[in-house]
């Protein structure tokens, strides 16, 4: 059986299944790193210096990159939840230093697994893991700015964050923009100043049209609104003025799923 | 004759965890919708628009199927406080099973959905299964809003609750009738936000004690987090970092 190519990075994991089970004969790549039954030749077996290389207690070189050999082609591993922030904030900077690297070692494990399964078209067991090592790796940076945070206001009066200033742009609309880090002063760089010029009289008949634009985009939601705060009120007539608000939010949220750019968000 | 119960059961809710949040929607992204380029940041996956939620769950093969053929959305009631949870008590107002009273096995927070256990039920007869008839019974949803009433432990009659604060600063639920507290019952407790049943998992090799969880380590000091790890490690920073420019 021939199979055409198939991108399976962009089919969703229950699709994946669904091929598997009406296609049971694919095999692409059977030469596959599942297939490896012999032990790999590493670098620890040839020279005894490199022993005190590791920190860690036990030794498994190059395969620390692989999952376990027990979970391999299982069908459920079962793990448990990500670190909550306020379990956190009980550990001392240390503690957070080495649990950083652990997540790491561990995100690393999956997305070698996750290639391991898609060159042989499996389904990866428990794709949610990468998602969990995720969001305990943003609460420990989370943790660590609030501390951050502190020491900075204890000392000087402000949090160390970049400012949010109004910056005028190359089109002349005025935007919020986070200041960053240069090595140069702001006369002396010639990128930043071709993309903040000063403000000049052909920009004002782009403004108008845009700032129109923008008013008709404001008005055709509070149609959309109304109108489904309308028929919100046909059907549960007992509604109050405050239920109708929380019934916008609601269908605005459902919308906010689909439209964000971050793959992982 | 035989009977089957419903085996698949859907669950969603529209109070997540943080993570499993992004997962779901992730999948669903993947599995509806259109590529299209986005000018300068590449190639975006754009999904449906009105995600319709059904018995089965996003992440099954079911769930997605239903996405591809539906095209509107039923108008849902918004609730601002919950009152019915998994495990509690409830009367059904209609239907045949009129009066009776039942447990509450599942709940869909984006449709105003439960299902009560063995209520409410459809039979179907299926094809013979080794040589006898197959009955099979599925539960059908009931609305949480109308269709269905919790029941006050004083006087096992039908009551509507309130939430009220008791002088603790607690938050209970407190029928108008009677002026009882109902307490959550401990089905409701029992699960995680991502549906793992906390009394059934038990520990890996990957999780942590519950000792080394709860163990405080933390001590202020007037040290940067940087600071404090070039201490520890007996790290050494002479060097001074030159002048930059933030705008």
């Amino acid at each position: 059986m021939s199979l055409t190519f198939i991108n399976i990075r962009t089919l969703s994991n229950a699709t994946r299944q669904l091929i598997k089970t009406s296609l049971p004969g694919v095999s692409l790549h059977p030469t596959s790193a599942f297939n490896v039954h012999h032990k790999r030749p590493t670098i620890c077996d040839k020279c005894i210096g490199c022993s005190s290389f590791h920190t860690s207690s036990k030794n498994y070189d190059l395969m620390e990159f692989f999952d376990d050999r027990a979970n391999w082609k299982e069908k459920e591993i079962k793990t448990g939840r990500p670190w909550n922030i306020d379990e956190l904030r009980i550990k001392s900077n240390e503690d957070l230093h080495k649990l950083w690297y652990v997540l790491l070692k561990e995100r690393n494990m999956l997305f070698t697994m996750e290639q391991i399964y898609d060159d042989e078209v499996l389904t990866v067991p428990n794709p949610e893991r990468k998602w969990k090592v995720d969001e305990s790796m943003r609460n420990i940076v989370e943790v660590i700015q609030e501390r951050e945070r502190a020491i900075n206001m204890l000392e000087t009066g402000e949090t160390g964050d970049p400012k949010v200033r109004k910056v005028m742009n190359f089109l002349g609309m005025i935007e919020d923009r986070t200041e960053k880090e240069y090595l140069v002063p702001k006369s002396e760089n010639p990128e930043y100043q071709l993309l903040h010029p000063k403000f000049e009289k052909w920009m004002m008949k782009y403004l108008k049209l845009y700032n129109e634009k923008q008013l008709g985009e404001e008005q055709q939601l509070k149609k959309t609104k109304r109108k489904y705060q309308e028929r919100l009120k046909k059907k549960f007539p007992h509604l109050t003025q405050e239920e109708l608000e929380l019934g916008w939010e609601q269908k605005q949220e459902e919308a906010k799923k689909f439209s964000s750019y971050n793959k992982y968000d | 004759m035989r009977i089957s119960g419903n085996s698949s059961r859907m669950r969603v809710t529209r109070v997540l965890c943080n993570y499993f949040k992004r997962y779901v929607e992730y999948e669903m992204r993947q599995s509806s919708g259109v590529d299209y380029k986005v000018p300068i940041y590449g190639w975006v996956r754009k999904g449906k628009r009105n995600w319709k939620y059904s018995q089965f769950h996003p992440l099954s093969a079911q769930g997605q199927m239903i996405n591809k053929t539906s095209k509107e959305n039923d108008l849902v009631e918004p609730i601002k406080d919950w009152k019915i949870f998994r495990g509690d008590r409830v009367q059904v107002l209609i239907g045949k099973d009129k009066g009776r009273h039942g447990l509450v096995n599942f709940i869909i927070k984006e449709r105003n959905w439960c299902y009560v256990e063995g209520l409410n039920c459809e039979y179907k007869l299926e094809e013979e299964f080794e040589g006898q008839p197959l009955l099979k019974k599925t539960e059908k949803p009931l609305l949480v809003t109308s269709e269905v009433r919790l029941v006050d432990p004083a006087d096992n009659e039908p009551t509507d609750i309130e939430w009220k604060y008791t002088e603790d600063g607690k938050k209970v639920r407190v029928s108008v009738r009677s002026g009882r507290i109902l307490p959550l019952p401990a089905a409701a407790e029992d699960y995680y936000d991502d549906f793992t049943q906390i009394s059934s998992y038990k520990d890996g090799d990957k999780d942590t004690n519950k000792e080394e969880l709860q163990r405080v380590t933390f001590e202020p000091s007037l040290k940067s987090f940087e600071e404090d790890i070039f201490n520890q490690m007996g790290i050494k920073e002479d060097r001074k970092p030159g002048k930059t420019y933030w705008y």
